[in-house]
């Protein structure tokens, strides 16, 4: 297990959600490795399990949720066997998050220096606040916060949408940050600042070596950052590739539909997007199989019955699809 | 602290045109009343003569208007009246009695939040089981009990029956006394024992004033409490790293308590009016027993005067609770 | 009986076409009725109507019913139901002649806390049928307009509520004469602007909705607007804050009797009662505790049915409460 190149191993991870309407099997064997260093792309439609994976990283499930079974392995620890006070120690130090909605994130009494100085304090790695300031202007400075030490004393209500995330950034990278879990992190913000942010986390990620796991359905984005590319769908994760490999070369049906579906300005005006026929399944009742094939144009008799598993198809390229089920000769 | 005093300013500016409004409806009551000697059925039997003398002595012959600025002018220039019942000047009788009912009000607020906003955060921690359910029944309960009932059951309970509290009147008046608030000045002066006997002559009468307001801040404690634990921003607290405790008593209490500071101060109308029966009760020589032996005696200036003052420390009170809010919550100081 | 087949078939097809809403009530019954609290609150109230709408009538009937027993021979003598004659039975404690015990005239208790009770019932209900009007009107105007108009009636609520409750309405009562008249006039006072509020906070978040702006955009106009979308919306909190009005109303007016300012003796009132029996505390203690414990029933009645309907008309609880019934079913199957 201990491979200092793999920074975080996801194993037959299973979330379910026990809500009002029925036990929503959210996550439903997820297997993924991230390496140092590198930047993967989890991308899927709103609702596909994306962020509760990430989420499940930090053993951070909101109430009706629960991890079932699996197992995460960060840097060879086993991260849901931990107990609590050590979890507490690794999140926002060795694994920060970024969220979606800076503005939600952000206690609204509190100076913003001041929230990004209380990790650093209850981490153990600063003294005392008054010294975490000094490296609060200093992360301000590094995340191109303009007047960093006015802003720094400045409330939430009284920054932009994109100086928030700025903070939010700032925060991340307080700690003894190894690994950063950005949950759409431009969503929030116009497509101007989008830009920026996307910029400043590619030279954060150069200049501290870290590793970012980028969670987004902005396939666009994707393509521009990332070195591997997952994507998950319903639970799942379909299919697992290179970058370019995955953008040229798609095995899966839904990522196949997925490519189809988006628009490019290369292609001439008369090209029709296609879109995937049919609807998300409900996870409360999720199809038997796999979960895609009712919507697949090229469902076999046994996608219903069996799920099918990750395979190697080609080097580095991996597909959880029968269609492929001859082609790597896999274990089972 | 610049936005501060801005907002103190315009706080300020919305408290002048409120005390208006405060003064206009206590004028326009007191011109009701048909059992002024010169009005209704009274004066029919009055000689022209002295009808005449009394309208012009009241100003009662002066547009309305007029009477409204010389209304004004008597209220700030301390001519409050005279009691038809004592003959003495009320504004001298308000200062000896309102000091014992506000001292008695504070203390009420004080016993509310004290027992109302860890009885909310306990029904909050410990959501959907058995303690919390009987937090709220026992909240409904106590918002329900009339302020008598409550006040008449103690006295019964603890007075007459247990014999473990006083059940009528003030305590020992101390040594020196500065405000009328004996409680305070017994703490001025250091004469403790004092300070005891009034606070065990005003423990009854404050808790049974105090518990329908500390059962109202309980439930909405445990709301507001459950709201901001499901908050993005505490989440992110978790997110960050922060230890439970940090996160609970910096970010989720300090948010929850907000909305509550507000109502606290509301509530503090209702110690007000309720102190009218807890005073009647506990023959407590207040503000609340002086106006309810005047409206049995119809002494109509001196309820007028009292119930312009109340509404003056329930607009001052109210006006500090606001800037606290504003000290508190920084977005309110932009709004 | 059969009904004719094209009623069943009409029957049939509301049932499908209402389907959700039925499922929807069904739930509301069955969210209350799971609640115990809210039925016994609602079985208070219903008790406490009964006694309101009846009165005096109720009494007379009690007194047939006791007379019938004792002419039966179950009871061998008949309790005094008099409210109003003096007797010499001064300051008894309760029994089977006084169940309630008497006062200090010798006048039956119980008979007194019964009209009493119907007084308090009574002119909440008047207070609340006056304020309620007045405040959704207004609210209604001031949320939807908007400008000067709200500002204006806001300004106006705001120096009502300057002041608390009781203490206004006992300087208006005061004023206005001592009597039952007067205290109403007070209390309907002393209560609208409570709606203003409520009702213009309501309306202004119901405007923010797409199809309120929906409607202007179609040039509806504005009085079908208010009347058509916005007032439906406010419907469920109007009726939660009525009734949990009803004990806020009647523990006020009960302050205002206890003061002196209600009906004048010799009508009995409950708040008057509990004031004219404490000189006799503790020895009569039946005296001020019985009315006053009365009191706090019909307020406790009120509130908890309140309460409950706060549970009932959240969609929120609701689904957890589906919930809760489909894996009471089904369990917490899948996942393993």
């Amino acid at each position: 297990m201990v491979n200092d190149d793999i920074i975080l191993k996801i194993e037959d991870l299973y979330v379910n959600f026990y809500t009002y309407a029925g036990v929503v099997k959210a996550i439903d064997g997820v297997n993924l490795e991230v390496r140092r260093g590198e930047c993967l792309g989890l991308v899927g439609e709103t609702g596909c399990g994306k962020s509760v994976t990430m989420r499940s990283v930090l053993r951070l499930i909101p109430p009706p949720g629960e991890i079932v079974r699996g197992k995460i392995w960060f840097n060879g620890v086993n991260l849901l066997e931990l107990p609590e006070s050590e979890m507490r120690k690794i999140r926002g130090n060795k694994i920060a998050y970024i969220v979606q909605e800076p503005s939600a994130a952000l206690d609204p009494l509190y100076r913003v220096g001041y929230q990004v100085a209380e990790p650093m304090v209850y981490h153990g790695l600063v003294g005392s606040f008054k010294d975490a300031w000094r490296r609060v202007v200093e992360l301000f400075k590094q995340v191109m916060m303009p007047e960093p030490e006015e802003r720094a004393r400045a409330y939430p209500h009284e920054l932009s949408g994109g100086m928030k995330q700025r903070v939010v950034i700032a925060t991340a990278l307080s700690g003894e940050t190894e690994l950063l879990i950005a949950d759409e992190p431009t969503t929030a913000v116009d497509v101007t600042i989008q830009a920026q942010i996307m910029d400043l986390l590619n030279k954060l990620r150069e200049e501290r070596n870290l590793t970012l796991i980028l969670v987004t359905h902005n396939l666009g984005l994707v393509a521009e950052m990332c070195d591997r590319v997952a994507v998950m769908y319903a639970g799942n994760i379909v299919e697992l590739a290179p970058t370019e490999e995955l953008f040229k070369n798609p095995l899966h049906p839904y990522v196949k539909g997925l490519l189809a579906a988006v628009p490019r300005i290369t292609a001439g005006k008369d090209v029709v997007l296609k879109p995937i026929p049919g609807f998300v399944p409900n996870l409360i009742y999720p199809p038997p199989g796999c979960r895609f094939h009712p919507r697949c144009d090229k469902a076999m008799p046994i996608c219903r019955r069996e799920k099918p598993v990750m395979k190697e198809v080609a080097p580095g390229h991996w597909v959880a699809c029968h269609l492929y089920d001859k082609v790597g000769g896999g274990d089972e | 602290m610049g936005d501060f005093k801005y907002y103190i300013a315009r706080r300020l500016l919305t408290f002048v045109p409120t005390l208006l409004g405060v003064i206009v409806i206590t004028f326009i009551i007191s011109h009701l009343v048909p059992a002024l000697p010169a009005k209704g059925a009274f004066a029919r039997h009055m000689n022209p003569q002295t009808l005449a003398l009394i309208k012009k002595m009241y100003h009662l012959d002066q547009p309305w208007y007029i009477q409204l600025w010389l209304y004004i002018c008597d209220l700030f220039t301390g001519n409050w009246g005279t009691s038809i019942v004592t003959s003495r000047p009320i504004l001298k009788e308000l200062s000896i009695y309102f000091p014992v009912t506000f001292q008695l009000a504070i203390l009420g607020e004080f016993f509310i939040l004290v027992a109302g906003i860890p009885l909310g955060i306990a029904a909050a921690m410990r959501n959907n089981t058995k303690l919390d359910q009987a937090i709220r029944v026992l909240s409904v309960i106590g918002y329900s009990v009339p302020y008598f009932l409550l006040a008449i059951a103690f006295q019964m309970i603890f007075y007459y029956w247990l014999g473990w509290l006083p059940g009528f009147g003030l305590g020992r008046k101390p040594r020196v006394v500065y405000t009328g608030m004996y409680l305070f000045d017994s703490i001025l002066c250091g004469d403790w024992g004092a300070f005891v006997d009034n606070f065990l002559h005003f423990l009854l009468p404050s808790i049974s004033l105090a518990t329908p307001g500390a059962a109202v801040i309980a439930r909405l404690m445990r709301g507001s409490l459950l709201d901001t634990l499901s908050a993005d921003f505490i989440d992110y607290c978790r997110m960050k790293g922060l230890p439970e405790r940090v996160i609970m008593v910096k970010h989720a209490l300090k948010n929850a308590i907000i909305p509550i500071i507000t109502v606290a101060g509301l509530q503090f109308g209702g110690l007000l009016g309720g102190a009218i029966i807890t005073e009647t009760i506990f023959a407590i020589a207040g503000l609340g027993r002086y106006l309810v032996v005047s409206t049995y005696a119809m002494d109509y200036p001196v309820i007028m005067a009292g119930t312009f003052l109340i509404g003056l420390v329930y607009l001052i009170v109210n006006f500090v609770v606001d800037l606290l809010y504003a000290y508190v919550d920084p977005r309110v100081r932009l709004t | 009986m059969r009904l004719p087949s094209f009623i069943g078939e009409r029957y049939q097809k509301w049932r499908t076409r209402n389907e959700s809403k039925i499922k929807e009530y069904g739930l509301m019954l069955y969210a209350f009725r799971r609640s115990a609290v809210s039925v016994a609150g609602l079985i208070m109230v219903v008790v406490f109507v009964i006694i309101g709408v009846l009165g005096p009538l109720l009494l007379d009937g009690i007194k047939a019913f006791v007379a019938f027993l004792y002419h039966q021979a179950v009871v061998s003598s008949m309790p005094s139901f008099n409210a109003f004659q003096y007797s010499y039975d001064v300051l008894q404690p309760p029994s089977w002649k006084h169940w309630f015990g008497t006062d200090e005239y010798g006048r039956d208790l119980f008979a007194r806390v019964l009209l009493g009770t119907q007084i308090s019932l009574s002119y909440s209900v008047v207070v609340l049928a006056a304020g309620i009007p007045i405040g959704v009107v207004l609210g209604l105007i001031a949320g939807y307009y908007g400008g000067a108009v709200d500002e204006l009636i806001s300004r106006v609520t705001d120096m009502f509520l300057a002041f608390p409750a009781l203490v206004l309405a006992m300087a208006l009562a005061a004023s206005l004469g001592a009597g039952l008249q007067s205290a109403m006039i007070a209390m309907i006072v002393v209560w609208w602007p409570g709606y203003v509020r409520l009702i213009r906070g309501q309306t202004l978040s119901i405007k923010e909705n797409q199809f309120v702006e929906a409607a202007r955009a179609v040039g509806m106009r504005d009085i079908k607007i208010i009347l058509k979308h916005v007032l439906p919306h406010v419907f469920t909190p109007l009726i939660i804050f009525a009734t949990l009005d009803m004990a806020g109303v009647i523990l006020l007016g009960a302050g205002l009797s206890f003061i002196g300012l209600g009906a004048q003796p010799p009508t009995p009132e409950l708040g008057r009662l509990v004031y004219d029996g404490l000189q006799y505390l503790p020895e009569k203690w039946w005296y001020s505790l019985i009315p006053g414990f009365i009191l706090f029933l019909i307020a406790l009645g009120f509130n908890l049915l309140g309460d409950g309907l706060r549970d009932v008309f959240d969609p929120k609880y609701r689904r957890k409460l589906e919930f809760k019934e489909k894996s009471g079913k089904s369990g917490k199957e899948g996942g393993e």
